[in-house]
């Protein structure tokens, strides 16, 4: 079977959606064939459309924004959903979020189902990831695999649901760390990028 | 003041008071998730193309209208363009409300958000709209004024914001 990984974070690199598909490609087995594909911008390339309409199940990864998919992730799907319409076609998502809960990723758990209704594609759930602010900040994604237990265990029952084309559910999972540290870690992390562009702490709350 | 955020080039529906219209523009680039809005330049979005200040904007809202179309529960790409491109609204930090974490106020002024949705719609988008703009509104510690859903454009003749 072919499987599209498709990053469509709108971040080129060092987004978190690429942390947790480099996470998730491993739990396929070898005969799977694992295509990764992008979806940075406004459009699918013709090749990605091609690579997309003759795989057997897609799984999208993008982070959340104000509750729901990217602008750049609706144009994307609206151009598909023609393109796909009667196609055989599983969709899975990873969706991840920088609140530390997960479940705040189903509304846009529930868009996605909605464009699987309207392009005749069959929805078959995923992950919401919360603590996504904390998947892309270290250097060696290896390295931070404790802190993130739950969600690699997620994604590798995700990757066995894919490959026997199974409705895995919409899960919600977070990074293993209480929630005050995770808040306490992101706002030092404000801090010292404040303070790396020359700003001072006040300024973080700047009005205009 | 109100904010009106439309994916109608030709929007004509009747606006009283201090407003200002958001309609389609082949400049406007997508939110890339940089975040330098809230650390480089605090308050302000860094790409320069005439967008930078919707956070600012909606700082200064007491109302804020959308008046598009409902693509699978969502706002249209342009609208919910707009709305990702407003994220210096809030501040970096985190609060817990509602038992749930959510971004600190930059400003203190408290929206009231309406929608106008055009377009056909099933029972299951419309239910999506809903709960997304109340989770939405949840974030931005404002509140859902009135959520509105019309077949066509035609439709929402009469109406006046």
């Amino acid at each position: 079977m072919t499987v599209a990984l498709i990053n469509a974070s709108p971040k080129l690199s060092h987004s978190s959606s690429w942390a947790l598909i480099k996470n998730t490609v491993g739990f396929f087995p070898n005969k799977t064939n694992v295509k990764m594909l992008d979806m940075h911008t406004n459009t699918v390339s013709e090749n990605t459309v091609s690579e997309l309409l003759a795989a057997d199940a897609w799984v999208l990864f993008f982070p959340l924004y104000v509750d729901a998919l990217p602008s750049h992730v609706l144009r994307c799907l609206m151009q598909l959903e023609e393109r796909a319409r009667g196609k055989t076609l599983k969709v899975y998502a990873v969706i991840n979020c920088g609140f530390y809960e997960g479940e705040q990723t189903e509304v846009a758990f529930e868009i996605v189902e909605n464009f699987c209704i309207r392009a005749g594609l069959e929805f078959c759930g995923g992950v919401g990831v919360g603590g996504g602010g904390m998947l892309s900040t270290t250097p060696v994604l290896e390295d931070m695999k404790h802190n993130k237990t739950a969600i690699i265990h997620e994604l590798k029952r995700l990757a066995k649901s894919v490959v026997r084309g199974r409705n895995h559910g919409v899960k919600f999972k977070s990074v293993s760390i209480p929630r005050i540290m995770y808040k306490v870690g992101a706002e030092a992390l404000w801090r010292i990028n404040a303070v790396k562009y020359g700003n001072k702490l006040s300024d973080l709350g700047k009005r205009y | 003041m109100k904010l009106i955020v439309t994916d109608l080039e030709n929007f004509n529906l009747p606006v009283s008071g201090e407003h200002k219209i958001i309609k389609p523009d082949s400049r406007l680039c997508r939110c890339v998730g940089c975040f330098n809005c809230w650390f480089k330049t605090p308050g302000k979005c860094v790409i320069a193309d005439g967008f930078d200040d919707i956070g600012a904007l909606w700082g200064k809202c007491d109302e804020v209208y959308y008046v598009c179309r409902c693509v699978y529960g969502s706002l249209s790409p342009f609208a919910k363009n707009i709305q990702d491109r407003g994220l210096a609204y809030v501040h970096p930090d985190f609060v817990i409300r509602g038992g749930e974490m959510h971004h600190r106020r930059r400003y203190d002024n408290v929206i009231k958000c309406s929608v106008l949705f055009y377009g056909e719609t099933t029972e299951g988008e419309r239910q999506t709209a809903r709960k997304l703009m109340q989770a939405a509104m949840d974030n931005y510690d404002g509140t859902v004024e009135r959520i509105e859903f019309f077949d066509s454009v035609e439709d929402m003749e009469g109406i006046s914001l």
